[in-house]
């Protein structure tokens, strides 16, 4: 019996082991890596399940659309190994930068016979590996494994080093032909030092790498430091469209560094969780700014079972507007180190004259927009109607119209100046105030809707619905409070999208086939939506994108699967 | 308040509108062929959604143009129209409440609406005009045309699936009137009024764009 769990073990963590063999061929100085976890997913699906949709068939047709006798029936039978993990990555040097595709192949023959004629034709053979230098992209491959390479030429490095390469150039070649061809000797070159070579420091080393693939993640995109790469890219394409970066050293302009990302199908939900870590400098700034909790005053003032969708957004306006110079002064002071006193004047300045503590009082930095309906309106149009002569006559008819039906809540402890504003547009003709309500006096033609405005609790309220205004004046609201509380309060952002609930206030007559088709499924299917941005943690940010489902299906792969089967249809 | 917030809304109940438009064409003529003309778009069923729209920076893909553009781009439509000889008393509204713009004018005879359409097309297609006049009115005939130069079904096809969805609910009226009654149409979905001395045709925009009914028309006046 030991033994025979043994040899289950050891064939498991074999399979692991073989799983991330492609890994150890990656180096460990990439930038992005993004990797399809193969047994992950296919502890999700079939092979079948990939054969028998949509995307499957055209793939397979496209596969067999050439070959008269042996038909590829499967997407598992073409050669690459499917049940391996696939994996992008770009990785860069100073003067050209890669995109590149992993994949395990499991039939060499049978890949080679799925290529084009012209590429075919194309494929040299050596020893190990074959090649094929194509236009854009530089295909190698050997038994075990497939690598694509496309290669970028850095504009930026051509411009710095134009003497030295000018020698290279052939006589009368354009400069465009000549950039082209040192960016393919080059990406050769490339190719043949990383193509099946085991790395002592590859990813399957790196303890960042393996500590940002979460478990059940059917794919995981990692970033090593996203301040940097975007700093490298905006130079690399010249002074001439970035002269500001081009200029600068290397400074981590947003302060993001290290970012990853991972995508789950869960039973009853599909989402993608990001993680964000911020630089040392920046954590503190960030932790001022984010690290505050919606108003309850906000939060409760709004019926969270019958809301159709809603955005929140807190953050310390007072913090904001402090740290605000710090971060003008970080971020551009390192793009322009030339100009680093001026940019600290202006920081200084601005502190000079922003009383940040006020600003703060008046616009707290709670913000809350809930559309709560649709509500039909009958709207006038003028149209033609025409006599026994035909002479024509200008008559109003009206239409009925589905206007929104929304309240907008800002968090502000200064009452008596926003009292007195009113006061002064209700002397300017601007609103009208009655009963604690303001109505702006707006024109149909300039927005759609009516609008109201109370202030109270701390609040600025703006709303469509007169009705909701006075109950809110009367402080007389039995609203449900409790479903996104915990929601709101523990995410410096959130939107929220009752996406059944959205879609049945359409009317369906107005839907074409098609949509109402994706109406069926999602009503079958779905609940909601929610994207959210955590406060700090540590020096982390993080986001998640989520759907919920209904929990029909086994999860929801497969329900993307039959999403994508019942459109294709 | 936020200007922006307010646009997020209004673009969230953008979908729930289709496009109307009226296009009202109208020709009256006397008996030496002279006449007045007037073209007006009623965009007035539309008239909320075109508000939130003009709330917004561009709209699938398009640039919203500002209502300062718009009034520029009208004018410059009528001076060019002005400056067209044979073409007298042009007059232009434009309402921004109700989204309706007019153009009208009177004219010596048809040539000169002929050569107002040329003004506004390409050198090509003002040779193709050339050949297959918008508008002719033979006196010693009687007979007056309708006619225009393009290949509806073809232009149609180029038009983008989304903005397509324009035409669905728009639809194209012309009146003409003569001092003599008329004595046959060649159109089938143009009617003669009672007093025969004017004739209208009503279509559906989208029965025009597929080529299903046309605006093409012969009529013949009486003797």
């Amino acid at each position: 019996m030991k033994k025979i769990i043994a040899t289950l073990l050891f064939l498991n963590t074999f399979t692991i082991l073989q799983a991330q063999e492609l890994e150890t061929k990656i180096p460990s100085n990439i930038d992005v890596l993004i990797s399809a976890n193969a047994e992950n997913l296919f502890k999700l699906i079939k092979v079948s399940d990939i054969d028998e949709n949509a995307i499957g068939k055209e793939i397979l047709k496209d596969l067999n659309r050439k070959r008269e006798e042996d038909k590829v029936s499967s997407v598992a039978n073409a050669g690459v190994n499917i049940k391996a993990n696939a994996y992008y990555f770009f990785s860069k040097t100073d003067s050209v930068s890669y995109h590149n595709l992993y994949v395990e192949l499991n039939n060499k023959q049978l890949f080679e016979s799925m290529l084009s004629e012209r590429d075919k034709k194309k494929i040299q053979n050596k020893d190990n590996y074959s090649y094929i230098e194509g236009r854009s992209a530089f295909k190698i491959w050997n038994d075990n494994s497939l690598l694509i390479v496309g290669g970028d030429m850095s504009r930026g490095y051509f411009s710095a080093h134009k003497e030295r390469l000018e020698k290279l150039k052939e006589e009368g070649e354009y400069n465009y032909s000549f950039k082209k061809r040192i960016t393919k000797e080059w990406t050769k070159e490339y190719v043949l030092s990383v193509f099946n070579k085991r790395f002592d420091n590859s990813i399957a080393a790196s303890n960042k790498f393996l500590k940002s693939k979460k478990k059940n993640a059917s794919a995981t995109l990692w970033v090593r430091n996203y301040g940097m790469l975007m700093t490298d890219l905006f130079k690399s394409f010249g002074e001439y469209l970035y002269p500001m970066y081009a200029e600068g050293g290397s400074q981590n302009i947003y302060g993001v560094e290290e970012v990853t990302a991972n995508l789950f199908f869960d039973k009853n939900d599909a989402r993608v969780l990001l993680d964000m870590s911020v630089s040392p400098e920046m954590k503190k700034s960030f932790k001022k700014i984010y690290n505050k909790r919606m108003s309850r005053n906000l939060v409760n003032s709004f019926d969270h079972d019958k809301a159709l969708a809603f955005w929140s957004v807190s953050l310390n306006t007072e913090e904001t507007l402090k740290q605000y110079p710090e971060l003008v002064h970080r971020m551009y002071g390192g793009i322009l180190p030339k100009f680093k006193e001026e940019m600290e004047i202006v920081g200084d300045l601005f502190s000079l004259i922003i009383d940040e503590e006020a600003i703060g009082r008046l616009i707290t930095g709670d913000a809350l927009l809930v559309l709560n309906d649709f509500s039909k309106e009958e709207v006038e149009y003028t149209t033609y109607e025409y006599d026994k002569d035909y002479k024509r006559k200008e008559v109003t008819k009206t239409k009925e119209e589905f206007i929104p039906d929304f309240t907008l809540m800002i968090g502000s402890e200064e009452e008596d100046l926003l009292n007195k504003f009113f006061k002064l547009g209700e002397k300017h003709q601007a609103v009208e105030i009655e009963n604690n309500v303001v109505k702006f006096k707006t024109k149909k033609s300039d927005i759609p809707f009516d609008l109201y405005s109370v202030v109270k609790n701390d609040v600025l309220y703006l709303t469509t619905s007169k009705t909701n205004a006075l109950s809110i004046v009367r402080g007389n609201n039995n609203f449900n409070t409790k479903k996104h509380n915990k929601l709101v309060r523990d995410n410096s952002t959130v939107l929220f999208v009752d996406v059944n609930a959205v879609l049945n206030k359409i009317p369906n007559n107005w839907m074409s086939k098609s949509e109402k088709e994706a109406m069926r499924f999602s009503t079958d299917n779905l609940n909601d939506g929610v994207f959210r941005v955590s406060r700090m943690k540590g020096n982390t940010i993080s986001s998640e994108l989520k759907l919920s489902t209904q929990g029909n299906k086994e999860n929801t792969l497969k329900l993307l699967l039959e999403f994508i089967n019942s459109v294709a249809k | 308040m936020n200007k922006k917030l307010l646009l997020f809304l209004s673009l969230t109940s953008l979908f729930l509108f289709t496009s109307c438009f009226e296009f009202v064409e109208e020709v009256t003529f006397n008996k030496d062929g002279s006449g007045s003309a007037v073209l007006t778009i009623n965009l007035s069923k539309s008239k909320t959604k075109l508000a939130s729209i003009m709330l917004l920076d561009s709209v699938n893909g398009y640039k919203v143009p500002s209502k300062a553009i718009i009034r520029s781009k009208v004018n410059e439509i009528v001076r060019k129209i002005q400056q067209t000889k044979g073409v007298r008393n042009v007059k232009n509204t434009l309402d921004f409440n109700e989204f309706i713009v007019t153009v009208s004018c009177d004219f010596d005879n048809v040539e000169a609406l002929n050569e107002v359409i040329s003004n506004f097309s390409s050198k090509k297609q003002a040779e193709v005009i050339k050949k297959n006049k918008h508008f002719t009115f033979n006196k010693k005939s009687k007979t007056f045309t309708r006619s225009h130069h393009f290949d509806l079904g073809k232009e149609f096809q180029k038009t983008k699936m989304q903005d397509r969805k324009v035409f669905e609910t728009a639809t194209y009226t012309s009146v003409y009137r003569f001092e003599t009654p008329i004595q046959t149409s060649a159109n089938k979905q143009a009617r003669i009024s009672k007093s025969k001395k004017a004739i209208m045709l009503h279509l559906q925009a989208q029965d025009i764009v597929v080529n299903r009914e046309t605006i093409k028309n012969k009529i013949q006046l009486e003797n």
